[in-house]
């Protein structure tokens, strides 16, 4: 049992909302109630991860490094198309001693689409537009299934994507114990990102 | 004269069949063979005796592995008048435990006359029970009420070991609930004080214990 937790996102027409609890486990207890799951990569792409912290401190290091290289060899912050092809190819180079992280990558592109791709421990990713990733991915992933097909209008309205993500993360706080205390929800435009917190049950 | 026992207690020796055979089931190869999953009561209860009597508390949370599977179910279980007792471990070995315990018991004392059972009674019923079973019985509990001799708490490990104390925690959050009845536990508190130091002992394992939760049940 390790640092777990839950994340999950959803992308709308030109937006995205990208949410983590914010409890840090180990077994039984609770190391942190205040430990941030969500990383801005770039002010378009944001990695949520649900996971071994000290892995994702070493992910964030190797990925933080290749950037900085990209930036100064082409001049330019990398596009979130290329961030997900670079977390991808981090986590496989580790194929034979994963890095412990169960990710989500989420993304607006320079022409406004928006993109959430979640990832396996060693790099394999799928983009579906939503994903939930962490301890109460079980609970998450058919909730988001089936908010888009009751009410397809989610995607085009920040508020009800907001809404659809606090549930779902309520519900997860309510029925997995290492998912609770407070939710970070983001939510990513072209214009930037906007940071919300909401508490959750810290029982 | 015939036992007045619910169950008749086996000749001698143990016997463990089914454990055998759920051991051959959890580590056969079929893809088939379920994986016996319980739901547990990662939990915290506690007792104390206070100058008339005992309080007894407990969270209300039961959980499957990670997985919490009733957010509002009952851990003190009702033994007969006088006694309740409180099941930590094993959701279905905790119910079927004490629902044995009292039946046993409501026998025996139709038996002594209509007496109230006394608790050395019950936690010797319950020592026997588990210990014959060498702990494949998951049934941690916390027995409290008042007899004939005053008032009492027993604690019953599931291997079979009894304590006596006059103040117990047990469960996943015994160690959180712990801490706040050493801090503040005095002899012959008033009732009032007494609920309030079991109520806050189990909110104490409740917020820092991820397998208790929800609710505090309290019985005096």
């Amino acid at each position: 049992m390790f640092h777990a937790g839950a994340v999950l996102g959803l992308a709308g027409d030109g937006f995205v909302v990208v949410g983590g609890d914010t409890r840090m486990s180990a077994g039984y207890s609770i190391m942190s109630r205040n430990e941030c799951k969500l990383w801005q990569i770039t002010d378009r792409c944001v990695l949520a991860s649900s996971c071994m912290k000290a892995e994702l401190e070493g992910l964030k290091q190797n990925v933080e490094r290749s950037i900085a290289d990209y930036e100064f060899k082409i001049g330019k912050k990398p596009s979130p198309k290329s961030i997900v092809s670079l977390i991808s190819k981090t986590l496989y180079s580790r194929r034979f001693f994963p890095y412990y992280t169960f990710n989500l990558v989420c993304g607006i592109e320079d022409d406004g689409t928006a993109v959430v791709n979640s990832y396996d421990a060693i790099g394999s990713y799928g983009s579906e537009g939503h994903g939930a990733q962490g301890n109460g991915n079980h609970m998450l992933v058919p909730w988001l299934d089936s908010q888009m097909r009751v009410d397809p209008s989610v995607r085009q309205s920040k508020d009800k994507a907001i809404q659809a993500i606090l549930k779902g993360i309520v519900g997860a706080s309510e029925r997995e114990i290492t998912v609770g205390d407070s939710a970070d929800i983001w939510v990513l435009t072209k214009e930037g990102v906007e940071k919300h917190r909401f508490p959750l049950r810290k029982d | 004269m015939t036992s007045p026992h619910v169950l008749e207690t086996s000749d001698g020796g143990f016997n463990f069949e089914n454990s055998f055979r759920n051991c051959q089931l959890q580590n056969s190869p079929a893809s088939n063979a379920t994986k016996l999953k319980v739901t547990k009561t990662g939990t915290t209860i506690a007792g104390m005796i206070f100058k008339d009597g005992v309080v007894l508390g407990a969270d209300t949370r039961a959980t499957s592995s990670e997985v919490v599977a009733d957010k509002n179910c009952s851990k003190i279980h009702y033994i007969t008048p006088n006694i309740y007792c409180c099941g930590a471990g094993t959701a279905a070995d905790t119910e079927k435990t004490t629902d044995m315990l009292s039946s046993n018991l409501t026998l025996q004392s139709l038996a002594m006359g209509g007496r109230n059972p006394r608790l050395i009674m019950a936690s010797r019923i319950l020592q026997e029970m588990l210990f014959r079973y060498k702990g494949q019985i998951s049934a941690m509990l916390l027995l409290g009420g008042v007899d004939c001799t005053g008032p009492h708490i027993f604690t019953v490990g599931p291997f079979g070991s009894v304590n006596k104390l006059p103040f117990a925690t047990m469960g996943s959050g015994d160690l959180s609930a712990l801490g706040v009845f050493e801090d503040r536990f005095k002899p012959n508190m008033s009732e009032e004080e007494a609920k309030e130091l079991v109520r806050d002992a189990i909110t104490a394992g409740i917020m820092n214990d991820l397998g208790s939760g929800s609710n505090v049940d309290l019985c005096v």
